[in-house]
């Protein structure tokens, strides 16, 4: 643990040092869900960077929901901000990296099947941020929705030109509590 | 921006890839007024009614699972290879069977044949057959409560049974299982006997030796089964079961 502390201050602290332009947003969220994601600041308000993370996805057609971790690009506008307040709003783009389940789902005369692994990811956060340090350091609370991207394949025993392709998304709303570094 | 719709169309291209599916129709075969599409496997021959090749393919795949995962449970020896036919229009085929609007398949025992609509569970019927052709004997008396309560129990959905008993015998007046078993004019609800034979043969299966398992499939009805365990023991089960189940 001392030694990841250790590392994350080497590296974290070029980028206090350089806060105006450089930043790392760390938090936890409900349902269980954490992340981390690097932002460069780009003009006053708009900032761009990437991170990882990692969140309880429900995939379409399944039963249960699973731990899911994903690398994503991040686009970060700040506004109406304050000396010590601020909105915060994203989005970001990536991928959920999961091996596919194996199962089918069969429903009436149509069969369901998510033929791969990995699915694309969109998220959508708006948040509310209080500056801490004179540094630029503080806490924040968003509310992200997360969407898992998936393509599915309906199969139909009626006839082969029933089958279906889609793109459907399964939506995890998160919670999320953290510190800009 | 245009970064981001460039990554977008990517993935969603990417994603958009087909799987990889084998494909099984061998032959067609014209019977009962449908023409057939055949899929030979290992262990069953399925007739779909329908044409769709690709999910027919996976269905035939889901079942030949099912069927290794009971095979293992009955140790069946079957006369005949099981023949599977699957319907996706079943009203014509309670039309020509006469069944009533309930029921969603049919299993032909001794000649090894099931007739099912195309969404009913996995195991149900193909359970009836294996359990009636375990270890190759056919059964000396027959039990509905029995039968179609180790078709229930191996159904492989993954649901808890005992749970479903529970709820379905709350809106009963029900005393004890006897009174289902031994319902030889068979005029108790299948909205009841279905989870309760379920219910009830998953836990003999968890309470009694493969062999004495197979002895109750043998010997389905109450007196044969009390021959089988020895009617005190068979009375404790019973009692156990009912306790359990709240009655």
């Amino acid at each position: 643990m001392r030694y990841l502390l250790i590392a994350l201050l080497t590296l974290l602290h070029p980028m206090w040092a350089n806060a105006q332009k450089h930043s790392v947003y760390v938090d936890l969220g409900i349902p269980a869900a954490v992340s981390a994601t690097y932002n460069y600041k780009l003009t006053k308000n708009l900032g761009a960077g990437g991170g990882l993370q990692g969140y309880t996805a429900y995939l379409p057609y399944e039963r249960y929901s699973k731990f899911v971790p994903t690398v994503f690009a991040d686009i970060r506008l700040t506004a109406w901000a304050t000396k010590k307040n601020r909105l915060i709003s994203f989005i970001d783009l990536g991928m959920n990296l999961h091996k596919k389940d194996q199962g089918y789902r069969r429903d009436s005369t149509t069969i369901y099947n998510i033929p791969h692994n990995n699915s694309f990811c969109t998220g959508l956060g708006l948040g509310y941020f209080r500056r801490f340090t004179k540094r630029g350091g503080g806490g924040y609370i968003t509310l992200k929705m997360l969407m898992n991207w998936h393509n599915l394949k309906e199969y139909s025993i009626v006839a082969d030109s029933k089958d279906r392709s889609l793109i459907v998304a399964g939506i995890t709303p998160v919670l999320s509590i953290g510190f800009k570094f | 921006m245009r970064y981001a719709i460039a990554l977008m169309t990517v993935a969603l291209l990417w994603t958009g890839c087909r799987p990889d599916i084998e494909m099984y129709p061998t032959a067609t075969f014209d019977t009962l007024g449908v023409q057939w599409m055949v899929i030979e496997r290992n262990n069953m021959t399925y007739y779909y009614q329908g044409t769709g090749v690709k999910a027919a393919s996976i269905y035939s795949d889901l079942h030949e699972e099912a069927y290794d995962r009971l095979e293992a449970v009955f140790n069946p020896v079957l006369p005949y290879k099981l023949r599977y036919f699957v319907w996706t229009d079943w009203k014509q085929a309670q039309q020509l069977f006469g069944t009533p609007e309930w029921v969603a398949g049919l299993a032909f025992s001794r000649s090894c044949m099931c007739h099912v609509r195309a969404d009913i569970n996995l195991g149900h019927e193909m359970t009836h057959v294996l359990a009636y052709w375990a270890e190759g004997v056919e059964p000396n008396s027959y039990s509905r409560f029995i039968n179609e309560g180790v078709a229930v129990a191996f159904d492989q959905r993954d649901h808890d049974k005992m749970e479903e008993a529970k709820n379905t015998v709350s809106q009963y007046s029900l005393n004890s299982i006897t009174e289902l078993w031994a319902d030889s004019l068979e005029t108790a609800p299948h909205e009841l006997i279905y989870p309760v034979g379920g219910a009830f043969m998953e836990y003999m299966y968890s309470n009694t030796t493969r062999s004495e398992y197979i002895a109750l499939l043998k010997n389905q009805a109450l007196p044969d089964a009390e021959k089988v365990f020895g009617k005190e023991r068979l009375d404790r089960f019973i009692a156990d079961f009912d306790s359990q189940l709240g009655l």
